[in-house]
């Protein structure tokens, strides 16, 4: 399939900043004295924004509050360094996408797209054109559809193309990606981070699956019971996240930095590099439509190999050389952490393996996996 | 005057009357379900419990406060006086105000279900989108509940044609200013005429099953929404 995003003439009021401050404890303005303020800074040029958090931790309020959409706002909210505490919704530069802005089912999907860009008072600051948005979501068999007939999925990708084509900068994404399936999650992930980093928008992305926030997001933010308790950089984030209790399946994030593309393969070939600083160490997996000079690969933990020697002789086309820091005997598996290049990569092997390899910490040793 | 002329006049009245209600009874009657559905203050059920009142009280009980207060010896009945150069008893507009009431229910009660169920949310995605609260209303609210619009029409339409108690207390039974068919076809029954009472009832029973049997058949998505 090939798309062109022709961001060029798409040219946004670009979002480069959100501040708030919610005021917790109590909601009551003239109990002043036990009410907290919590400030927060959102850079978000070029960035994806992460946010996480158990259910019920206010992480669609949150969103809400700063699209503007609750009445009784409980925050002060800046974008750009403009006040937008009180402004409506409509003026309001970030666009809410989540269950609570269903896609108009009295219409067909087409419909809903074009009155959007008739409608909105947006539309003029870019111009994603309707045929351009029906590609990147992937919605040409169905957009001539009933909006009431089509699946949870469908639904989700329309109203992204719609708040895509509202014109407005920023979209506050909640769980919007959630009933899609793993292969279209990740195109539609790596085309929002690419209208990202093109300037064309920015994203903040609420979600339950680590796995999509390590995969797309650049910093991340956790919330518990309606307060911010930690922000950072995903890739340090993340690892802390992985050990506690909401695992949902083990994997590691690597950073890599775009080395050529090997097309008669269909693979890319990157190099292991973290914070700006190459490694000679390759990593090779399959091509993607719009590689980025540095990105993420996410590697589930049960893919990894581990061996003694470098391997020349197998099919496994990833052999990165580490050292073991951590042996975690679990149940029935055995967790094993490599440090690779200041990395971190996680393998699961058996019992009977670890026996077998006589394995320690501070063991040099090689992890394999698969590119595709 | 032939019994024959005398019913098609009151069948014409009829239809003008329910026309007439039904075309006030939208233009008071979403602004009403609009506020209702988002008021959410402390008047709320008193509100909604006055609205839904004409549905449960006896037409002759709403016939006769109407009566009294619009006795031209009353305030209110001097000052309709003043405006109208009428009297509101025994007058075409009389019956009018009075059906308008009665039939209020059934046409808020749809519009207000529809305003509940997708009111809100609409408006609140509209505007995240950066559609303004007019041009919202216009081009996505008051289409998305069309089907609750016509289904409001109709209930309203075939009600206020089904009127008996509420007109005699008001309008009394003069001929093609407030006898209506159902009052008409009272007449022919007291005269014991049940040939021109059959044809009378009939042409309500008829008029009345069509325009729920339309409304059913062009508006399936009503259904749900005619529940109280």
């Amino acid at each position: 399939m090939t798309m062109s995003i022709n961001s060029e003439h798409a040219k946004a009021v670009q979002v480069q900043n959100i501040a708030f401050s919610i005021k917790c404890g109590s909601e009551q303005e003239h109990v002043s004295s036990t009410t907290q303020v919590k400030s927060c800074n959102w850079p978000l040029a070029d960035e994806i924004i992460g946010v996480n958090g158990p259910s019920g931790a206010g992480k669609t309020t949150l969103l809400k509050q700063i699209a503007g959409l609750l009445d009784a706002q409980s925050i002060a909210l800046q974008i750009n360094g403009k006040d937008y505490t009180k402004a409506p919704a409509q003026d309001n530069p970030c666009c809410y996408v989540g269950a609570d802005s269903p896609l108009f089912v009295h219409l067909s999907l087409r419909d809903n797209l074009l009155l959007t860009c008739k409608l909105s008072t947006w539309r003029s600051l870019h111009t994603l054109g309707i045929e351009q948005v029906i590609a990147l979501c992937e919605l040409e068999e169905f957009v001539e559809r009933s909006a009431s007939l089509l699946s949870e999925g469908e639904k989700q990708r329309g109203q992204i193309a719609r708040a895509l084509l509202s014109g407005k900068p920023v979209l506050l994404l909640d769980e919007a990606l959630s009933a899609m399936d793993w292969p279209l999650r990740a195109r539609m992930h790596k085309r929002l981070l690419k209208l990202c980093r093109d300037g064309v928008i920015s994203i903040v992305m609420v979600s339950h699956s680590l796995r999509e926030l390590a995969s797309c997001t650049d910093t991340l933010m956790q919330l518990k019971q309606g307060e911010v308790v930690a922000q950072n950089k995903t890739a340090s984030m993340i690892s802390d996240m992985l050990s506690g209790d909401n695992v949902e399946s083990r994997f590691s994030v690597l950073e890599i930095s775009f080395k050529k593309t090997e097309a008669e393969f269909f693979l890319d070939c990157f190099v292991l590099s973290k914070a700006g600083h190459c490694s000679e160490q390759f990593v090779y997996i399959k091509s993607s439509e719009f590689p980025q000079q540095t990105q993420k690969v996410l590697i589930q933990a049960q893919s990894v190999v581990l061996s003694k020697q470098a391997d020349h002789d197998s099919s496994m086309l990833n052999c990165l050389r580490g050292i073991i820091v951590g042996i975690d005997k679990q149940h029935d598996y055995v967790e094993v952490s490599l440090n690779v290049e200041h990395q971190t990569l996680i393998a699961h092997i058996s019992h009977k393996s670890l026996l077998q390899m006589q394995l320690s910490i501070g063991d040099p040793i090689f992890s394999l996996f698969k590119a595709i | 005057m032939s019994l024959f002329q005398i019913d098609w006049q009151a069948l014409i009245l009829t239809l003008k009357l329910a026309l007439f209600t039904v075309i006030i009874l939208f233009i008071i009657g979403l602004p009403i379900a609009w506020f209702l559905s988002r008021y959410t203050g402390r008047l709320q059920s008193f509100c909604e419990a006055l609205i839904i009142l004409p549905l449960v009280l006896p037409p002759t009980v709403l016939g006769f406060y109407l009566l009294i207060a619009f006795s031209p010896d009353t305030w209110l009945g001097q000052a309709w006086l003043g405006v109208t150069g009428q009297q509101f008893v025994f007058s075409f507009a009389g019956i009018l105000v009075g059906s308008v009431i009665y039939s209020l229910p059934f046409v808020v009660q749809p519009l207000l279900q529809a305003f509940r169920q997708q009111g809100q949310q609409l408006m609140q995605t509209a505007q995240t989108l950066g559609i303004g609260k007019y041009s919202a209303i216009i081009n996505l609210l008051l289409p998305a509940i069309k089907p609750s619009m016509i289904s409001a029409a109709t209930l309203g339409f075939a009600h206020t044609l089904g009127e008996f108690g509420l007109i005699l207390m008001i309008g009394g039974n003069i001929p093609g200013e407030t006898q209506v068919v159902s009052i008409a076809l009272f007449n022919h029954v007291e005269m014991l005429d049940y040939a021109q009472a059959h044809s009378l009832a009939a042409l309500l029973l008829v008029l009345s099953m069509l325009s729920l049997t339309l409304l059913y058949k062009y508006n399936a998505s009503a259904r749900p929404r005619l529940g109280w």
